[in-house]
């Protein structure tokens, strides 16, 4: 029975220690792999005063989009254009500096719509062309129109 | 009067399911576009994603449009989708030609809803929509050709701007100099300054990035940017961004209360706010909301809604009928919506028999408490650390006391 409790007492130390040690790390959350939203929200954990977050085109980051010392634990970035993307975050420890391993994720453009009735809305992330029996119409993000009878296609402009 | 009850019972059934049998249609494709670089014979597989947004039985039939219509194979050519199916991937691969026309080579990959019994029940007019995904190849043209993008870096600071600008070489030959030229707009279309990129080369089929920074007194706006690119005595298209500096601010300067004001009159408030955004702010208004010092509300009253010029001061008047109202400490919360915005001031209040005074307590806007969100997530995350290890701490010292016990009582027994 001891023998048990022993064994539970060291599994809980165990597991103890290793969320100390995740409290010591920042864990890049989100944006990860392929978004559509086109200001995504940077999320990560840690426990840190101060974070450096770097968004750039590439893994070399010598050019970043993004270059942002953020108090929190969160950054709401402006619109980005559509591609692939690397973040990261550089942060101290003790007077020394360390960098969390670039996450990859990929700006994706969405043409789509609804149609109620007789009435087509970009429900997309970006402004369409509506091509119909009668020429092309340019539909903005969120904008709705009243279709004729025929045919459409909706493409990303 | 039955009759008139029944018939109305009928009329609101047949509006209801009028109103259902407007079939909702939600139909999507992502990524819409893909861009590929230009390389004969090289193979490709791509794939994209069909989502079905309405939730609902559907069926979807795929086909190709356009330059390489007849060299893409699809994974497939029709979907059904489950009510419960989000989304559906769909796979195409193609070869590139050789003998394509230099400039932009499109194909289109579309998918269109088949036409069901249900699927357009009562819908007053028959329109069908597809939705494209294209395919765009960059086919270099013959010499040096360049385009340009124009980007703005997120660096949260207001003393300076930097701009990317990515050159693209679609030409068959290298550039051996580019250098970009970035004209700055106000937002009333001014022309403000004009920076220049550091100059740089790129090869064919190839890619530079081009740096610049806007330094100086700059206020927070909205402003806009014409860049162009000189190239080997060519130039660019030119392309235009618009861009933030900072955020929209709006300061309060003064309150006054008219000097003829006595307890027990209306007092007349003039507010003088000024605008720090570099662009008009069209609906301002100021509300204030009046609490005794153990927080219950006295009065709540605001101002009339005035435009405030881009870098300019306005005043907004409120008035508030101090009949029944006390001398001494008051509480007011004052809270200035613009544009859909809102900030929000504390102020220590004293009311006197022939004056109003504010002061500031402290800002509360949004600012801090963004701020204090972090801070709790923080102090909330130490605290479960330390949770933690007192419960760990607590469980060993458990067991190891309980294993001392019974030693001691089995030893205890044998004796």
């Amino acid at each position: 029975m001891i023998n048990k409790k022993i064994k539970w007492t060291i599994v809980i130390l165990l597991v103890l220690v290793i969320l100390f040690f995740l409290f010591q790390k920042v864990i890049l959350i989100k944006p990860r792999g392929r978004v559509t939203d086109i200001s995504p929200n940077f999320v990560w954990f840690g426990n840190y005063e101060e974070y450096n977050l770097l968004v750039a085109e590439d893994k070399s980051f010598e050019n970043p989009l993004i270059d942002v010392v953020v108090n929190g634990n969160s950054f709401e970035s402006e619109e980005l254009d559509f591609g692939e993307y690397y973040w990261k975050i550089v942060y101290s420890k003790n007077n020394e500096t360390f960098e969390v391993s670039p996450v990859r994720f990929i700006v994706n453009s969405f043409v789509a719509f609804s149609f109620t009735g007789n009435f087509i809305r970009n429900i997309g992330n970006v402004d369409s062309n509506l091509i119909g029996p009668t020429g092309l119409v340019v539909l903005e993000k969120n904008q709705e129109i009243e279709l004729e009878k025929g045919d459409y296609k909706l493409e990303q402009r | 009067m039955k009759l008139t009850n029944k018939i109305r019972v009928w009329i609101f059934f047949i509006f209801i399911i009028i109103l259902f049998s407007q079939n909702v249609i939600a139909l999507g494709i992502t990524p819409a576009r893909k861009t590929i670089d230009y390389k004969a014979g090289e193979s490709y597989t791509v794939e994209f994603s069909i989502v079905n947004n309405k939730q609902e039985e559907m069926e979807v039939a795929i086909f190709v449009e356009g330059d390489l219509a007849d060299r893409i194979k699809l994974s497939e050519s029709y979907l059904k989708f489950g009510a419960n199916e989000n989304s559906k991937s769909v796979k195409y691969s193609f070869t590139v030609p050789s003998d394509l026309i230099p400039g932009l080579s499109e194909t289109r990959i579309i998918a269109r809803e088949l036409p069901t019994s249900k699927a357009h029940e009562g819908a007053l007019v028959t329109a069908t929509v597809a939705v494209t995904h294209q395919l765009h190849i960059m086919v270099p043209y013959p010499g040096k050709y360049a385009t340009i993008e124009l980007k703005t870096v997120q660096t949260g600071k207001t003393d300076f701007v930097s701009f990317l600008m990515p050159v693209n070489n679609f030409g068959t030959q290298d550039i051996v100099s580019v250098k970009g030229i970035i004209d700055i707009y106000g937002p009333t279309n001014e022309k403000i300054t004009t920076v220049n990129t550091a100059e740089g080369s790129v090869k064919s089929q190839e890619r530079i990035d081009l740096t610049a920074t806007w330094t100086g007194d700059i206020n927070p706006g909205k402003y806009y940017a014409k860049a162009i690119a000189i190239y080997d005595g060519e130039t660019t298209e030119e392309v235009e961004k618009v861009f933030n500096v900072g955020e929209i601010d709006l300061e309060i300067l003064e309150i006054r209360v008219n000097e003829d004001f006595r307890l027990g009159d209306i007092a007349k408030f003039n507010i003088l706010l000024e605008n720090k955004w570099a662009e008009e702010l069209k609906e301002v208004y100021a509300e204030m909301v009046v609490y005794t010092l153990d927080n219950k509300e006295v009065i709540r009253f605001r101002s009339a809604t005035e435009p405030i010029a881009a870098l300019g001061k306005q005043e907004l008047i409120a008035y508030w009928d101090t009949a029944g109202i006390k001398e001494g400490e008051y509480k007011t919360t004052l809270i200035l919506h613009y544009d859909g915005n809102t900030k929000e001031e504390e102020l220590k209040t004293i009311v006197s028999l022939n004056d109003i005074k504010f002061s500031v307590y402290g800002v509360t806007g949004q600012v801090a408490y963004s701020g204090d969100s972090s801070g709790f997530f923080k102090s909330e995350s130490t605290l479960f650390m330390i949770v933690l290890i007192l419960v760990g701490v607590n469980i060993f010292w458990f067991v190891y006391f309980k294993k001392r016990k019974k030693n001691k009582d089995s030893s205890g027994n044998i004796e």
